[in-house]
């Protein structure tokens, strides 16, 4: 399977092309255009999975995604797939090559089917201050990873302490390790700064991160809308 | 007996990405481990120097001294393997991490429990500081909305029985309010009598002023001083302003809410349906005993004999034994002869007084209403 990137990094969509036999888990409503040689199968486990799968995917549920998981497996040759994120933003390819990646809830677009996604509870602190879902989902096995973002993605190489404010985060390796703290010296100051908790990273990985944060977007934008 | 392989990951300048999965040894005295590129990577126990952390906070990582090189896994068992393994060189270390987990995990329990005991004091505070303000905004509203309230409660309220017009009983029942509303603690009121024919032994004053008396209240009083004293008593609600006082706590946050954004139309329909919908005279205990000594008060400035108003309870106490259904004002103020000890106090307080008799004739107002029934 080979992929590109079109329309980087505002409204970014992603291109594969895919090979007799070749499959890719999707989430629900993620393709926007694909040519004829597909099979669309629609489950609430992993392709080829075993058992029903509900259980994972009421916790995916929890986590910002879908119930159903979409596979699609190209039957002909040189086969096109077009997907896209539902925000405006960014998309990224991360090669999992063993160990985890710890993705904000909505930021899963797409995987090899051989990679298991759960969803995995943060701790009630990080639940209620981290400014994301109350789940992550985790992604565990050897493949191709594609994430989404809102607004551009920058990757950070941690070893030692990187802090993020809440809301900005993509996903990060499992060797990462975050807590919520106050964002100042003092609470007061951080909160009339504006910047209130924010994320600390401690230890050694990747960590992805987003320019912007879907709720301060939605703040700024909700009072401005007519009611219906 | 320990296990010796594992499996994880390793972090090096090396690979490919900087990091990659591997099996992990633990050997004689180091730690191997093959990564998934085929590349062998190997730590000395000596060397090694151990950290907790990860997501979970369960992965074991052990790095060299310039820390281009970390061995690390999720394996539960690892950490004892390892332990083991060393030979004791790495037990301070590995006792330090756990030691880390559980001081990481009793801070964030400590900061839940933080967060949510402001959360709880907040909406607390938040919840008490707009009752505090709306009971603030009720006493700074002007005596029209209890006219309002008052007008709005009386129109088209069920009085239980005719009203009647007899100039005699309404004029005596006037000529008593009059003589009480100069010394009222609210200026302001407009007083309105209106005379009701029924058994019901009863009296009450709607906010802004509207006073209902019930014939058969006049019918147990044997002297006018007994019905200025009941009336006394219902005035001092509404000069009090007992009827805002309860429909602020019965609308709660929802009235402080209306007068806070000056809402007073909203608060004066919901303020009479709360009159609508609960007895007219079911004030609370303290705003009773807060009425009997204003009623007092208020009947020894006009110069009326303030002990009327025990006498009447004297008498509904003797008679109440055997019309208990009819007797409904007392029904609604409770323990009636704790308040006649407490009346007789009051007045013993207030001192002598030049107490001048009521400019009605009782006997002509007693034998109408009887002609009635």
């Amino acid at each position: 399977m080979d992929y590109e990137f079109l329309s980087q990094p505002a409204a970014s969509v992603a291109r594969m092309t895919m090979e007799e036999g070749e499959s890719l888990t999707c989430e629900v409503g993620a393709m926007i255009a694909m040519t004829t040689g597909f099979e669309v199968e629609t489950t609430t486990r992993k392709r080829g999975g075993k058992g029903g799968g509900l259980g994972k995917a009421l916790k995916r549920m929890f986590a910002g995604e879908s119930l159903f998981l979409n596979h699609f497996t190209a039957t002909e040759p040189d086969q096109s797939l077009i997907i896209g994120p539902q925000m405006l933003g960014d998309v990224m390819h991360f090669p999992l090559t063993g160990g985890s990646l710890i993705v904000q809830g909505s930021s899963w677009m797409a995987s090899d089917t051989d990679i298991e996604i759960d969803a995995t509870w943060q701790g009630l602190g990080k639940a209620l201050f981290s400014g994301e879902s109350m789940f992550w989902l985790k992604c565990t096995g050897e493949g191709d990873l594609f994430l989404s973002s809102f607004g551009a993605i920058y990757e950070v190489e941690v070893d030692g302490d990187h802090i993020v404010d809440t809301g900005h985060i993509v996903a990060f390796e499992d060797t990462l390790q975050f807590s919520i703290e106050k964002a100042g010296s003092s609470w007061i100051g951080s909160f009339l700064g504006g910047e209130g908790l924010v994320c600390r990273f401690q230890g050694q990985g990747r960590l992805f991160c987003q320019t912007h944060n879907p709720p301060s977007f939605g703040q700024t934008l909700g009072p401005k809308l007519k009611p219906r | 007996m320990h296990e010796t392989y594992f499996t994880g990951g390793v972090f090096s300048s090396s690979i490919d990405g900087g990091r990659a999965g591997a099996d992990i040894e633990l050997a004689h005295d180091a730690i191997k481990a093959s990564a998934k590129d085929g590349q062998l990577f190997t730590l000395r126990y000596s060397d090694c120097n151990v950290e907790m952390g990860g997501f979970n906070n369960k992965m074991v990582f052990c790095r060299n001294e310039d820390r281009s090189l970390t061995i690390f896994t999720e394996d539960k068992k690892f950490s004892a393997a390892l332990a083991f393994a060393a030979g004791g060189l790495l037990d301070d270390q590995l006792q330090a991490g756990k030691n880390k987990v559980k001081s990481d995990k009793r801070s964030g329990r400590n900061f839940v429990l933080i967060c949510m005991v402001c959360l709880v004091v907040g909406l607390t505070g938040l919840y008490y500081g707009i009752k505090i303000a709306g009971s603030a905004a009720v006493d700074a509203l002007p005596v029209s909305v209890d006219k309002q309230i008052g007008r709005h409660t009386f129109t088209g309220m069920e009085l239980g029985g005719e009203e009647i017009h007899d100039p005699v009983i309404v004029g005596a029942m006037e000529t008593i309010v009059e003589r009480l509303a100069p010394h009222a603690a609210l200026a302001g009121l407009d007083y309105e009598v209106h005379v009701v024919r029924s058994e019901q032994v009863n009296a009450f004053a709607l906010p802004g002023g509207i006073i209902v008396v019930y014939t058969g209240l006049i019918e147990h009083a044997d002297q006018p001083e007994q019905v200025a004293g009941v009336l006394a008593h219902e005035i001092s609600h509404a000069t009090l302003r007992h009827g805002l006082e309860r429909v602020g706590q019965s609308l709660g946050v929802a009235a402080a809410v209306n007068l806070l954004i000056g809402n007073v139309e909203g608060l004066v329909v919901l303020g009479a349906e709360v009159f609508k919908l609960a007895t007219v005279n079911s004030y609370s205990r303290g705003q009773e005993t807060e009425a009997d000594s204003e009623g007092v008060r208020m009947l020894h400035a006009a110069k009326i004999d303030p002990l009327g108003l025990a006498q009447f309870f004297e008498i509904l106490k003797e008679e109440g034994n055997g019309l208990p259904a009819s007797l409904e004002w007392i029904s609604t103020h409770p323990d009636h002869q704790a308040r006649i000890i407490n009346i007789r106090g009051l007045v013993a307080e207030l001192g002598p007084q030049d107490y001048e008799p009521l400019d009605v004739d009782w006997d002509d107002v007693r034998r109408r209403v009887d002609d009635m029934n």
